[in-house]
């Protein structure tokens, strides 16, 4: 009896599992994010610095860190400067050690948007990358809209397709009763080209959202087979101390 | 060890050191056949343990207001040195320490171990529970994000259902007409002294209760009835070393999948760490779902499945409630589900099923299909606790045999 029970008790607990999952209307493109790939990281980075930070801000991080963790390092191991100062950095005021924060004045960004752009230091834990990845690819032309655009996961967004020129204009048809999008006029990069840059920026975003991934799944594995080695000990300690119990 | 012995003389001579440790650990008698389910009260101490000093460390670095809370957990999370393994630590901790406490409640339930002499072991025990549901609720508010919020707000409103006086209760629990920093500054003192002061001390009386009686076994069968010619328990095995290394055994088996969760999964896929709860409280933006987390929705479904606000408050109440009262309600010869009778087994099944039916329940958009599910399995976590003082008498039961197997 008892093993049946504790058979039932697991069985059931993975049956919840399964029963519990998210349901989208839209289904969304998967994503996979690699933080080990650094080159990613840093084309994401730049793209970011040049297209989102003039409304998004990245609040929890601050440029020295952030360029410390994707690998944005000279010969001497320290921090490369000068590239920030080419690349990211939109103003000559911006100290190594500032927060990453959007220019963009409050008032502004109501004036023009109607709202406050998010800061996106955890759109992928709140979104998820899946979203993410999938909304840059959903923009598509909407005259009803003041920039001219929609997109089909976040209707009536309020911000505009940045990505416009390089992606080239989708619009929206519906066949088999299911919504498509298709490139209506060509972008500078072809859809693959897009493709990478998205992924780019999205594995940018993924590793914004929790910068530490990295440390802690490399400490995981050592804590791991520290235990095991522990638990082994402890079995064989347990067995020579009950070798006299009946 | 000259200098060691003289120091504990010294103590002895100031306070019963060898005398607590003696009849505690290395003299204090325990049944020799635990099986499995017998590893998760020294699981839950360590639970408790973990819980405390990653919650210490924790409270270094948090700020417990409505403008600063949400960024000074980021701010763990990134530039506190391991602040984020202290975080993940604690919030998975969360999560476990309800799995391991729920596993050692079914214990109890399988081997009657609430039976006669250990009632008031079982009392103090349901107390713990009902603690730890309260503990981690004001927990989860810290963070202040926006599901922390609205599981809030949807909590503290069911007080409103009280009559005549609930509205004026709400506002009181809340020090404002809404959830806002007063109730978070309120929710962050008891979670961080009040409900722990009490958990350790309820602790510490619900294992005094245990070594007073002594601990139950597979069996159901009380040692201490069987004595050799010295007055010791001959199926009894000194807790040290015996137990004390078995569960050191255990504790790192538990820890292993423990930290493999912390380092590997520690959202674990919006069961521990929900999404929505990494956006800031919004009182503007309301969750598309709102729900408990894992281990509340079981109640929180029976709340739900009574149509009437009231009704549904009462009848989570009682299910807590009901609970207590399980030892009057056991009126079966035998203690442990191996010599009980169909009826008892099968009862026992449905049970443990309508838990977690009404757990996955709770956790997703109600229908009427669902709402309906929810009812029935409300009626049979009930009438497993009403019926038994009757099945528990007809059911048939096995001989217990004199010693334990």
């Amino acid at each position: 009896m008892k093993i049946k029970l504790s058979y039932i008790v697991f069985f059931c607990f993975f049956i919840t599992n399964i029963l519990f999952a998210s349901e989208h209307s839209v289904p969304l493109y998967k994503f996979s994010d690699n933080y080990k790939d650094k080159p990613s990281l840093q084309r994401g980075s730049e793209i970011f610095m040049r297209n989102c930070l003039g409304c998004h801000s990245l609040k929890y991080l601050m440029y020295k860190g952030l360029a410390e963790g994707i690998g944005i390092i000279n010969d001497k191991n320290e921090v490369d400067e000068l590239y920030l100062k080419n690349n990211w950095f939109f103003s000559d005021d911006i100290n190594i050690n500032d927060r990453i924060l959007s220019p963009i004045s409050k008032q502004d960004s109501l004036n023009w948007f109607g709202v406050l752009p998010p800061d996106l230091s955890l759109v992928s834990r709140y979104r998820g990358n899946d979203w993410i990845y999938t909304y840059l690819k959903s923009f598509y032309e909407d005259n009803n809209k003041i920039w001219g655009v929609n997109n089909l996961i976040f209707p009536d967004v309020a911000m505009p397709h940045v990505l416009n020129s390089i992606q080239g204009n989708q619009i929206l048809n519906k066949k088999n009763n299911s919504y498509v999008l298709e490139l209506s006029k060509e972008g500078s990069l072809n859809s693959k080209e897009y493709d990478i840059v998205v992924s780019d920026i999205v594995n940018f975003l993924s590793y914004v959202g929790e910068p530490t991934k990295e440390k802690r799944e490399s400490i995981g594995v050592y804590v791991l087979l520290f235990l095991f080695l522990f638990t082994i000990l402890s079995y064989f300690l347990k067995k020579e101390i009950w070798k006299d119990i009946k | 060890m000259y200098f060691f012995d003289k120091t504990i003389k010294w103590i002895d001579k100031r306070f019963p050191l060898t005398i607590l440790w003696k009849e505690h650990s290395s003299e204090y008698y325990s049944p020799k056949n635990f099986n499995f389910w017998y590893f998760f009260g020294s699981l839950a101490m360590v639970m408790l343990c973990i819980q405390l000093i990653t919650g210490i460390w924790l409270t270094m670095s948090y700020n417990p207001s409505e403008s600063g809370a949400f960024d000074s957990v980021e701010y763990i999370m990134r530039d506190v040195s391991f602040g984020w393994l202290l975080r993940y630590i604690h919030s998975t901790g969360a999560s476990f320490f309800f799995f391991v406490v729920y596993l050692h409640m079914f214990r109890s339930l399988m081997y009657g171990s609430y039976k006669n002499p250990r009632e008031l072991l079982w009392i103090t025990g349901v107390f713990i529970f009902i603690l730890l549901m309260s503990e981690s609720f004001f927990g989860y508010l810290l963070p202040w994000g926006n599901m922390s919020f609205w599981g809030a707000q949807v909590i503290t409103s069911l007080f409103a259902a009280i009559p005549f006086i609930g509205d004026s209760l709400v506002e009181i629990i809340r020090g404002n007409y809404n959830i806002s920093g007063v109730i978070l500054t309120r929710f962050f003192s008891l979670h961080v002294s009040a409900v722990p002061l009490i958990f350790v001390g309820l602790v510490v009386i619900h294992i005094m209760a245990l070594h007073t009686v002594g601990s139950n076994n597979p069996d159901g069968i009380e040692i201490k009835n069987n004595k050799d010619i010295n007055g010791h328990p001959v199926d009894g095995i000194f807790f040290y070393p015996y137990y004390v290394i078995k569960d050191i055994f255990g504790i790192s088996v538990f820890l292993m999948i423990f930290f493999a969760v912390v380092f590997f999964a520690p959202s674990f896929g919006g069961f521990f760490l929900e999404a929505p709860n990494f956006i800031p409280a919004d009182p503007l933006k309301t969750p598309d779902h709102i729900a408990p987390i894992w281990y509340m929705t079981p109640f929180y479904a029976i709340l739900r499945a009574i149509p009437n606000k009231i009704g549904g408050v009462v009848a989570m109440g009682a299910s807590l409630a009901i609970i207590f009262i399980l030892p009057w309600l056991d009126r079966s010869k035998v203690k442990s589900l191996r010599y009980k009778g169909f009826i008892s087994k099968f009862f026992l099944f449905l049970f443990i099923i309508s838990f977690f039916v009404l757990g996955y329940l709770g956790m997703v958009q109600p229908n009427p299909t669902r709402t309906l599910v929810a009812q029935i399995c409300t009626t049979i976590y009930f009438l497993y606790f009403i019926l038994m003082p009757f099945y528990s008498v007809i059911d048939k039961v096995k001989i217990v045999p004199e010693r334990v197997t």
